[in-house]
């Protein structure tokens, strides 16, 4: 890996870690555990139209780790990682069905993916059956968030790709 | 790029029909139809049934404090036909702001402590605790 590489991901992942905290720092809206803007998925999302999936994943992986150390207690790890993983695996196969159009909808179905694998670890943690109402706000929050940071993304990476030197 | 079409609107239509599904849902549980005030409350912790009340039979105010092996902390109110978390150490503090409930479907959760709240109809009249 060279150096131009090495320092192209990890701008990226200082970008997400960034988006990260900005959003930590908003009040949520309603009183369900793991609903949130998912605004560093803009990145992943991005990484997936346009770099391997290789790269997307180091980036993801490093984001998820470094955020938990600087923001998170050790169980928001687990979390982060199930939640993170599923929608990296559901949003690899749909863009690749895609081929790259169609950034929302991957970005919609990986959104409703995480908040659905972060309600499976609380169902799976809690043991408790009544956590699982959650399951139709989490949907919908998943959806509605997923469009946004789609849209973002799509946009994002259609002027700003033809401006990064390629690695 | 007819293929790639084509699968777009299968999946833009199923995730549309899921986005409807679910407001039905949430139609549902937000405005049940058989409110019937004071109910049962299971406070869960660990996974573990903890207490069971029965809050319209509860006639004064009292407090219930839970502490998991890594010293987390969480205080839970009883008042006469309501409950809620009075007090927890968890970063979101979720569960605190979402107050006190009384005859609601959404249950309180404090995820990183795994405590967990939930109501539920008491059919009948029913004995708060049995001991054999």
């Amino acid at each position: 890996m060279n150096s131009k590489k090495i320092a192209n991901l990890a701008l990226f992942t200082t970008i997400a870690l960034a988006v990260y905290a900005a959003e930590s720092t908003l009040a949520p809206i309603l009183p369900v555990p793991g609903m949130k803007l998912g605004l560093a998925n803009i990145v992943t999302l991005v990484m997936i139209r346009n770099f391997t999936a290789r790269d997307t994943f180091l980036v993801l992986i490093m984001r998820i780790l470094l955020s938990t150390f600087f923001f998170g207690q050790f169980i928001s790890l687990l979390y982060s990682l199930c939640g993170g993983l599923l929608c990296f695996a559901v949003m690899l196969m749909v863009n690749k069905l895609l081929q790259g159009h169609y950034l929302f909808l991957t970005s919609i179905l990986g959104g409703t993916v995480h908040n659905l694998g972060q309600l499976l670890i609380a169902f799976l943690l809690t043991s408790v059956s009544g956590v699982l109402v959650y399951l139709p706000f989490l949907v919908i929050s998943g959806i509605l968030t997923g469009l946004f940071t789609g849209l973002c993304a799509h946009f994002a990476q259609k002027y700003l790709m033809p401006v990064i030197s390629r690695f | 790029m007819y293929k790639v079409n084509k699968i777009a609107v299968v999946l833009g239509i199923g995730i549309l029909l899921l986005f409807i599904i679910c407001l039905i849902a949430v139609r549902q549980i937000v405005e049940p139809s058989d409110i019937i005030p004071y109910q049962t409350a299971d406070i869960y912790h660990n996974g573990i049934l903890v207490e069971s009340i029965s809050l319209g039979l509860v006639s004064e105010t009292w407090c219930l404090t839970l502490v998991s092996e890594n010293g987390n902390v969480n205080e839970i109110e009883i008042r006469p036909g309501e409950i809620g978390m009075l007090y927890a150490d968890c970063p979101d503090q979720l569960c605190v702001k979402q107050g006190f409930i009384s005859n609601s479907h959404l249950p309180i959760t404090c995820l990183p402590n795994r405590v967990v709240i939930t109501l539920r109809n008491t059919d009948g009249v029913q004995p708060d605790a049995v001991t054999y």
